[in-house]
């Protein structure tokens, strides 16, 4: 037999491999043409507490979300066994380590009390026994294969032959997870090959390493090859990008022309800098086209002050935080819209409020970030939906900012920041740089001039050229001013900016349709809710509900035209509003902007994602009883 | 009587994931917990003691956690299996992501 698509689940310790196992068995799935989308959750601890990721794998297309049940299961330890059993699909696949299997659910000490209790629970309900091997015997009935490798004698052999250093075990432990998950998909040794090196680059020791151990795992489990093995994949992309949405932010930000990043590490933004650090200077052909420089400050405060600089001496210029941080910044954003300064915010979501859940996902600062900083003044907050809109929407985020002279938010989470994904390769011929109207100014250049809304920009160290900056209101030059006149003008000369920018911006970066509006109903988000939401259309529609999915791309200023003809005709009991908060705030925002109020909502705030196993019964649901709010709650 | 394999020595270094595999002190490489040799010297809570004052901590590999004083040790040392030093992976940095 063999499969179009599967879901697989790695699990172990943070710190312990998982992270490049995930990458390396992503990586070799790419360079076969399948399609891969992996989402990582994670504690916010350093080391040592349970991780996984959960995998979508696809033959026929890049997948868009991920499902439960699970068809292959690859722990690294005894918790992930306890963690993830219910998880697991009928007739599935368990690779474990052998000398768990003793374990019991008491002895996890890294463990949750309340997850433990509810996993204790769980088994006595069902007459199960608290350690691994009660779970084992339970599965067969399940027709879940299982199939146990001593990880120690497959380490121990290779730490001798090698005189290996212990201090990087975890570096062949993740190539135990995937080579014994390449055997039972049907993958080959090339492809494993380049999924370790495409890690391992310029460490050919430890390629080498890891396919020799490649191939003590296959010659322990040859009996089970192929045993989930993937149809030939038919996706007709010819190149793939396999990246995070952070990388991806980052790729876009140096295409875009960025030159300065500002940023104080903060999950789940970080790695979004990390990765530009690597690159701050560009090279084309062997020249050098200029350096971005990226610059950890020692909080948001001055990190979005030294970007408003950076802006100011004309440099394309961002920030990128989460939502503790980005509270911080927001007296910054307000003096940015006082003076006109396009600047980028990057934010990526997380569980809130205050430090919340760190690591897990969230889309509930979303009427934080479209009311955030006093006074009102034109801003924009822009969404995307999948990694490759991620790409185009960043380098949108900049050609607002500059066009219009207002600071702009890019709204992420943390679902689309670590989750990595296939991705088409961007089309760079249909990348446009607007840096909006710029001047080199003359005698008596007034930086505020009244004569448009969008004032031509000078930047500051022009020589020959004056200007002036201040919080405080300001005359056309940039005087300090509490003229009232002079108030009225400047004031409304800078909220006008968003009729300009609502009746400019074309309409694919404000609103998307996808599927049949006049159907049986139609789901309304934004964000990552994109991917399960089209793919609750597909199965839905195969259930007889005909659907529509209405992304919501640009959340201020609210498209409420584009919106209100989007719906023309749907009743209002047909709109299902699908987002990762308690209020679902989108229908907030929606109410606010066209007096419409949705009152059927799908919420998830657990901090997981929401997976399409989930979706298609909550609209379900929806459509056949009177129930209005379904909240989800799957995943641990 | 504790057997005498690399597990019970004092000498032995668990990798903090993987406690079957780590470094041996006295011989200065990689070792097996099953592994034995003529160095072996039974890990006691007077060892530990020692490795505590000297190093200023030892770890608990039950419970996963470093223990800093004198009456945790005696606390955790009755029923847990406890080490004298620890052999972190040079990858957690990579691996376990900034969580602030």
């Amino acid at each position: 037999m063999s499969y179009s698509e599967l879901s697989i689940l790695l699990g172990g310790p943070q710190g312990s491999g998982l992270e490049t196992a995930m990458l390396m068995l992503s990586r070799a799935l790419a360079y076969r043409g399948y399609g891969v989308l992996a989402d990582r959750e994670y504690f916010s601890n350093i080391t040592g507490r349970h991780s996984y990721v959960l995998i979508a794998v696809s033959t026929r297309r890049l997948p868009r979300s991920l499902t439960y049940p699970v068809q292959l299961l690859v722990a690294m330890d005894a918790e992930t066994i306890f963690t993830h059993f219910e998880n697991v699909d009928v007739g599935s696949v368990l690779v474990y380590d052998k000398e768990v299997e003793a374990k019991k659910l008491t002895e996890l000490s890294s463990m949750e009390d309340a997850l433990r209790g509810r996993i204790s629970n769980n088994l006595r309900t069902s007459m199960l026994g608290d350690d691994v091997s009660s779970l084992l015997k339970s599965f067969e009935s399940r027709r879940v294969t299982t199939i146990g490798i001593s990880y120690q004698e497959v380490l121990k052999e290779l730490v001798e032959r090698f005189s290996l250093d212990p201090r990087t075990l975890s570096k062949y432990v993740s190539g135990i997870v995937t080579s014994s998950a390449a055997l039972i998909l049907g993958l080959d040794r090339e492809a494993l090959r380049y999924g370790f090196e495409s890690v391992f680059r310029g460490r050919a020791t430890v390629v080498e390493q890891n396919m020799y151990l490649a191939d003590l795992v296959w010659k322990e489990l040859r009996e089970f090859e192929g045993l989930l093995k993937l149809k030939k994949p038919e996706i007709d992309v010819e190149k793939v990008l396999v990246a995070t949405g952070n990388d991806v932010v980052a790729m876009a930000k140096v295409v875009s022309g960025l030159r300065y990043q500002s940023y104080y590490p903060i999950t789940p933004a970080a790695d979004e800098s990390f990765l530009l650090e690597k690159y701050e200077l560009s090279e084309v052909g062997g020249t050098i086209v200029g350096p971005i420089v990226v610059l950890q400050t020692e909080d948001e405060i001055a990190a979005i002050a030294s970007a408003i600089g950076a802006s100011l001496v004309g440099a394309r210029s961002a920030t990128a935080t989460s939502g503790p941080g980005f509270d911080l910044m927001v007296e910054g954003v307000s003096w940015a819209g006082m003076n006109e300064v396009p600047v980028v915010i990057t934010y990526y979501q997380r569980g809130g409020p205050s430090t919340g859940l760190p690591t897990r996902g969230s889309q509930s600062d979303l009427l934080s970030s479209v009311f955030s900083a006093h006074g009102e003044f034109a801003k924009v907050v822009l969404s995307s939906g999948d990694h490759l809109d991620v790409f185009y929407d960043t380098i949108e985020a900049f050609n607002i900012a500059e066009k219009y002279q207002v600071p702009v938010i890019h709204l992420l989470d943390k679902f689309l920041a670590n989750s990595t994904a296939t991705l088409p390769l961007p089309d760079l011929n249909t990348v446009k740089i607007d840096r909006g109207l710029l001047s080199k100014g003359q005698e008596g250049y007034k930086r505020f001039s009244l004569d448009s809304l969008v004032s031509p920009r000078v930047f500051l160290g022009t020589p020959g050229i004056v200007m002036w900056y201040t919080g405080d209101e300001h005359d056309e030059l940039g005087h300090i001013s509490e003229d009232p006149v002079n108030r009225v003008r400047m004031y409304s000369k800078r909220i006008k900016k968003l009729q300009l920018i609502e009746e400019e911006v074309p309409r694919d970066i404000k609103l998307r349709v996808y599927g049949h509006v006049r159907g049986d109903f139609c789901l309304i988000g934004w964000g990552s809710v994109k991917g399960v939401a089209l793919d609750a259309l597909e199965v839905l529609e195969k259930k007889g509900y005909r659907g529509a999915y209405i992304e919501v791309k640009m959340l201020w200023p609210f498209p409420a035209r584009e919106f209100l003809e989007a719906i023309d005709g749907v009743e209002l009991k047909r709109l299902i509003a699908v987002e990762h908060s308690y209020g679902v705030n989108i229908v907030a925002l929606i109410s606010m902007a066209t007096g419409l109020v949705i009152s059927k909502k799908v919420a998830k705030f657990s901090g997981r994602p929401i997976v399409l196993s989930e979706l298609v019964p909550a609209v379900e649901n929806l459509l056949t009883t009177d129930a209005n709010y379904v909240v989800l709650e799957y995943g641990e | 009587m504790a057997e005498e394999r690399c597990r019970n020595c004092v000498y032995f270094q668990p990798h903090i994931f993987f406690p079957y595999i780590g470094y041996c002190d006295a011989n200065e490489k990689p070792a097996h917990e099953h592994g034995t040799c003529e160095k072996f010297k039974k890990v006691s809570l007077d060892e530990l003691l020692s490795a505590l004052n000297r190093k200023g901590g030892v770890y608990c590999i039950t419970c996963g956690v470093t223990i800093v004083d004198r009456s945790e040790l005696e606390n955790h040392s009755r029923e847990h299996r406890v080490v004298a030093g620890i052999v972190f992976d040079e990858a957690i940095a990579a691996e376990a992501r900034s969580a602030d």
